[in-house]
């Protein structure tokens, strides 16, 4: 479903250029469930953006579904994402102007679909959050509010979910059901799944992992 | 703790306050562009308003000296009796000196040629001036001595191509010019003027033959105090000696002319205009400010848990509020110099040749002051905060971390706070206004609009909110963006809701004044209007008009002079008449006519017209409701007139409304044709005629018939409406900046919420909205805006409009739709603009950059 190839990324900071992403080649396929691991800085959420079409490689490319994403220009790599993508980050990222159903309304409003009310509803009641659909993010916890993100990413029944170290704001326990609520949609929606975390026991539940340092893939390692 | 070291704390946190407000200046200026340019708006409109205020004043102050040219003046509305006269006489014989003037509108011509052209002709005597100079080009000792002299303003030697020592045509005679008026001391500057003055002895007058039953002669005497007779003991004599005479006596102190009582009302109107547009401003400075404090709260909060005292951090925004209240000011001086030059060009129609404008410091010192009050009082409701503010609230709320507290003892803070608020605007206002009841209503108006903007903004939100949402996604997210917490809703519904309010009224006032105007030049109002024409002219007249095409057929009206001799058989002069006001009904000259049909304009209100009616017609007569109440007549009443000495009667038949703003001749007394065959009269005409052809008929009628009069009425029309257009232009300036201030009121609201749009925007993108998608959400938000402030401020400027029209011009009233089409559209487009303005760079943010940042 993904192809990566030749993928490098560099920035310049504070005037000097420096490689974010070095020579990754990634091949994910359909419904598998990838984790990468790696320490802080390695360019993990950094290669999910450019994954998302959220900035553009310095140099390879990215093919989601035959589609290369340096053919698309901005405006087309919102509706890829609308169709294909959804996301769920560390701090939740919820639009806080909006109730918690209005945040999970957004993508099936995007997708110009009639019933958004009605299916935001439902997936609210999925995440466990039915009597809360009213509530604004300041006055959810965060666990709550991640669950509400959860709900929100997995609206638009997206082939591809990529997950940012969705646990990492949250205590234990919280961020046991959120792992568990990934995965029963993942298994449900039978979708792609490609999660973030430094969490060595929630990696080893997937598919495979992939360990990156500084920008490149030093690892691999495949669930027997 | 000593004195002295308390003394020393002090000074540690003045220097502490000095440097906290020095890091948010440093910091934040950038914040800040639309507290400034608000307050300097504002402050530039009220500058430029009082600095053409103060020259108006300085101009007509400067003429009132000389206004009179004279101590005192008795304008005679009929020739005094021979009582009167008796009176004035004794007083030459104690040294009172008087001059008689004598004021009409003229037809000058050159008996060389053709060419004629309206004057506004003057006769004095030898005595003229008692006050002033006229001065005269060349200069003349005894100017009033000779009998075939005259003297003109420049302006008709060029118009009748003629020179000093040339000969003029006056009425029956021919004079020579002795000279150029160049300077006439009583002589108003000013737009009202029908032609270039002819000033005349009073012999010349006589000769002339103008002076005729029928003319408009307005007669003047002038006085001048002697030693036994000071001002107030000539004034008080004559009040009481000439009580039975139809005079009015001023003094120079009271003169107050049309021009100087009309440009004090503009000014004063324009600096209310102005007023509006620094509380505009006043409600972006709140904004600016709460949006600003938002921002900071988190300082605020750390800044209070590390133990600083609510009082020494409220001194450093209020400090900062100063400050930048005072910058703004500077600003303003800056921007109310140039409001000053574009209004004086604006109304340049109105000043003297040659005047010239100064600057004045006071009204720029009252401007800045009247900005920095208005930033100072704006900014405490929002200032309140620092000291409500709960650091572990601050901690965990993000999008409105104002504290949402109704403690009793704090609401009844607040409502204290508040009303001490308004009550300090509105002694603004008065102060601004220099008028209890201009400044208190203005200030009640604004409160009343406000509250009523507020309210129905709160209701057309309810409703939105409550009606169903739009299947449109981009309808439905600009929609209920609205109502979502820390949009400022209020502060741009009530800035852009007062701009556009007074931006409309001021114009459906405007298109009604001149609809009202238009509606009297094209149709009902003649071009022209002939007075004095004889009996045995009429019929040459009529074939003179006979040679154009008019657009309607001349009617000639008769006019018969009289005076009321009894009512209902008791003779006024033996009527008991002490003490009434309304004397003058009974002792004027009435101007009777006698026609067949009932006029134009009028309307039956009891009994009936004479036609159809064919027995004791010759007994009916018709009378003005007005006149038959204060005469005490109805129905059946018999009045007798005395027509030079004959006595006619009738008994009242009907009693008319008339329409007195028509431009016809109107009537108090009307007979049938019979009663008053073989009377002495003239007739008047009004003639409606090709624009064109005015002036050929105007010389071929003065040709043939030199004692006519002839007033051109579609002139003297045009004229005013230029100049109501010169007025309306100036509103509409000052207006113009009240919404560029609402519009910078509402890029600040907007402003204040960018970074939360950002984030917002950003996440959208994540969840696949595009840029289309995103642009139609703001063009949808921002209509909205504009749609509610077009909606409730056009609403509520229908009403004032009305008002005004209704009650205070008292003309028509016309629902101009078109004005509030266009006005709506163009606030939603100009809000939707600015809008953009202010946030389209959102657009373009990169997500991932974004996100971190967040
Ligand atoms: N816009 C940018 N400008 C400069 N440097 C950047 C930018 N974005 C990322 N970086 C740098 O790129 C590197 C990788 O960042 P990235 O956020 O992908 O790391 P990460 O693996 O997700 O780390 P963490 O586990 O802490 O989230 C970091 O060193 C970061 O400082
Ligand atoms: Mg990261």
């Amino acid at each position: 479903m993904i192809e990566i190839k030749n993928l490098k990324m560099s920035l310049s900071s504070a005037g000097r250029p420096v490689t974010i992403l070095d020579e990754i080649n990634l091949h994910v396929p359909a419904k598998e469930f990838l984790a990468i691991v790696g320490p802080s800085g390695s360019g993990k959420s950094t290669l999910l953006g450019l994954t998302a079409g959220l900035d553009r490689p310095t140099e390879g490319s990215i093919v989601i579904d035959g589609t290369s994403l340096s053919d698309l220009n901005e405006d087309q790599l919102a509706t890829l994402r609308r169709e294909k993508i959804g996301m769920v980050f560390q701090s939740f990222h919820l639009i806080p102007t909006m109730s918690a159903l209005e945040n999970v309304q957004i993508p099936l409003e995007l997708q110009g679909r009639d019933d958004a009310a009605e299916a935001a509803r439902t997936l609210m009641a999925a995440v466990g959050l039915a009597e809360r659909c009213h509530h604004y993010p300041v006055q959810l916890s965060g666990g709550e509010q991640q669950r509400v993100a959860v709900a929100r990413a997995y609206a638009g029944s997206p082939a591809l979910l990529l997950a940012d170290e969705p646990t990492g704001n949250l205590d234990s326990k919280n961020g046991e059901r959120i792992i568990e609520l990934l995965l029963k949609l993942h298994q449900d929606q039978g979708n792609t799944l490609i999660l973030v975390t430094h969490d060595m026991d929630l990696a080893s539940r997937a598919d495979r992992i992939i360990t990156l340092r500084d920008g490149k893939v030093v690892e691999e390692t495949r669930r027997p | 703790m000593g004195k002295l070291s308390k003394k020393h704390a002090g000074l540690k946190n003045n220097r502490f306050i000095f440097k906290m407000l020095w890091r948010e200046v440093r910091g934040a200026l950038r914040h800040f562009v639309f507290f400034l340019s608000s307050i300097a708006i504002g402050v530039g409109a009220i500058v430029g308003v009082g600095n053409i205020a103060v020259n108006f004043e300085a101009m007509t102050e400067h003429e009132a000296k000389n206004l009179l040219a004279a101590d005192l003046e008795a304008r005679l509305n009929r020739p005094l009796s021979p009582e009167g006269e008796a009176v004035l006489s004794e007083l030459r014989q104690a040294g009172v000196q008087s001059v008689r003037v004598s004021e009409m509108v003229a037809m000058a011509s050159n008996p060389e040629s053709t060419q004629t052209q309206l004057v506004e002709l003057k006769a004095v005597e030898t005595a003229y001036p008692f006050y002033g100079r006229l001065q005269l080009d060349p200069p003349v000792a005894q100017p009033f001595e000779d009998e075939g002299v005259v003297f003109v303003e420049e302006g008709l030697l060029l118009r009748l191509k003629l020179a000093v020592g040339e000969k003029i045509g006056l009425g029956d005679a021919d004079f020579t010019v002795g000279g150029v008026v160049r300077r006439e001391p009583d002589k108003v500057a000013g737009p009202f003027s029908i032609g270039p003055r002819v000033l005349i002895s009073q012999e010349v007058l006589q000769r002339t033959g103008l002076v005729k039953v029928g003319s408009r002669v307005r007669n003047r005497l002038l006085l001048k105090t002697a030693e036994d007779w000071p001002l107030e003991k000539l004034k008080n004599h004559l009040l009481e000696q000439w009580a039975d005479e139809s005079v009015r006596i001023n003094t120079y102190r009271e003169v107050r002319p049309r021009l100087r009582r009309f440009l004090d009302n503009f000014t004063t109107y324009l600096g209310v205009v102005g007023l509006i547009t620094l509380l505009i401003g006043g409600i972006g400075v709140g904004g600016n400010v709460h949006a600003f404090l938002t921002e900071r709260i988190k300082t605020i909060a750390i800044l209070k848990s590390l133990g600083t005292a609510s009082s020494t951090i409220l001194k450093i925004y209020l400090g900062l509020t100063l400050l930048l209240g005072s910058i703004g000011g500077l600003i303003g001086i800056g921007l109310g110099i140039g409001v000053y030059h574009i209004l004086g060009n604006l109304l340049s129609g109105f000043l003297p040749p040659g005047f010239h404008f100064q600057l004045s410091f006071t009204p720029i010192a009252q401007g800045v002051s009247m900005g920095l009050l208005t930033a100072l009082l704006f900014s405490i409701w929002p200032l309140r905060v620092v000291g409500e503010v709960s650091p572990s609230r601050v901690f965990r709320h993000e999008v409105e971390a104002i504290p949402n507290r109704t403690e009793k003892g704090r609401l009844a803070g607040r409502f204290f706070l508040m009303a001490s608020l308004v009550l300090a605007w509105i002694a603004l206002a008065v102060w601004q206004a220099d008028s209890w009841k201009l400044g208190g209503s203005v200030a009640a108006g604004l409160a009343v609009a406000m509250v009523l903007l507020l309210l129905s903004g709160r209701a057309t939100l309810f409703l939105m909110k409550h009606m169903g949402k739009p299947r449109c996604l981009s309808l439905r997210y600009g929609i209920t963006n609205l109502y979502r917490p820390g949009r400022q809703v209020a502060a741009i519904l009530l800035s852009l809701g007062i701009a556009v309010m007074v931006l409309l009224t001021l114009k459906q006032v405007e298109k009604n004044l001149m609809a009202q105007l238009e509606q009297n030049i094209p149709e009902a109002a003649p071009g022209l209007f002939f007075i004095d024409i004889q009996s045995d002219q009429k019929e040459g007249l009529m074939t003179i008009l006979d040679q154009w095409v008019l657009k309607r057929p001349t009617a000639l009206t008769p006019l018969i002079r009289s005076r009321l001799d009894a009512i209902n058989g008791q003779k006024i002069s033996e009527m008991n008449l002490e003490g009434r006001r309304d004397s003058w009904y009974f002792t004027r000259e009435y101007v009777l006519t006698y026609q067949e049909e009932l006029p134009q304009h009028n309307v039956v209100k009891r009994g009936l017209w004479w036609d159809g009616t064919p027995a004791g017609r010759e007994e009916m007569l018709s009378v003005e409701a007005e006149a038959a109440q204060h005469l005490g007549i109805d129905l059946g009443s018999e009045v007798r007139f005395d027509i030079q000495g004959v006595p006619v009667s009738g008994k009242i038949s009907s009693v008319r409304d008339v329409d007195w703003g028509s431009m016809t001749t109107n009537f108090y007394f009307i007979f049938p044709p019979e009663a008053l065959a073989g009377a002495p009269e003239t007739f008047v005409a009004t003639v409606t005629a090709d624009a064109a052809d005015d002036h050929a008929i105007q010389n071929a009628v003065i040709d043939a018939f030199p004692n006519i009069t002839i007033i051109p009425i579609r002139e003297i029309l045009e004229t005013i409406s230029r100049i109501l257009q010169e007025v309306a232009r100036t509103v509409e300036f000052m207006a113009m900046l009240g919404l560029t201030v609402g519009l910078v009121v509402v890029s600040g609201a907007i402003a204040a919420t960018r970074g939360r749009r950002v984030h917002e925007m950003v996440l959208f993108k994540i969840l696949g909205a595009t840029r289309p998608n995103l642009m139609a959400m703001m063009a949808v938000e921002y209509a909205v805006f504009g749609l509610l402030a077009a909606v409730v401020g056009g609403g509520l400027s229908v009403a004032c409009a009305w008002v005004v029209v209704h009650f205070f011009l008292d003309i028509p009233w016309q629902f101009a739709w078109r004005v509030l089409l266009v006005g709506g559209l163009v606030t939603m487009v100009l809000t939707v603009l600015t809008g953009f303005l202010v946030t389209y760079r959102t657009l373009g943010e990169k997500p991932l950059v974004a996100l971190r940042t967040e």
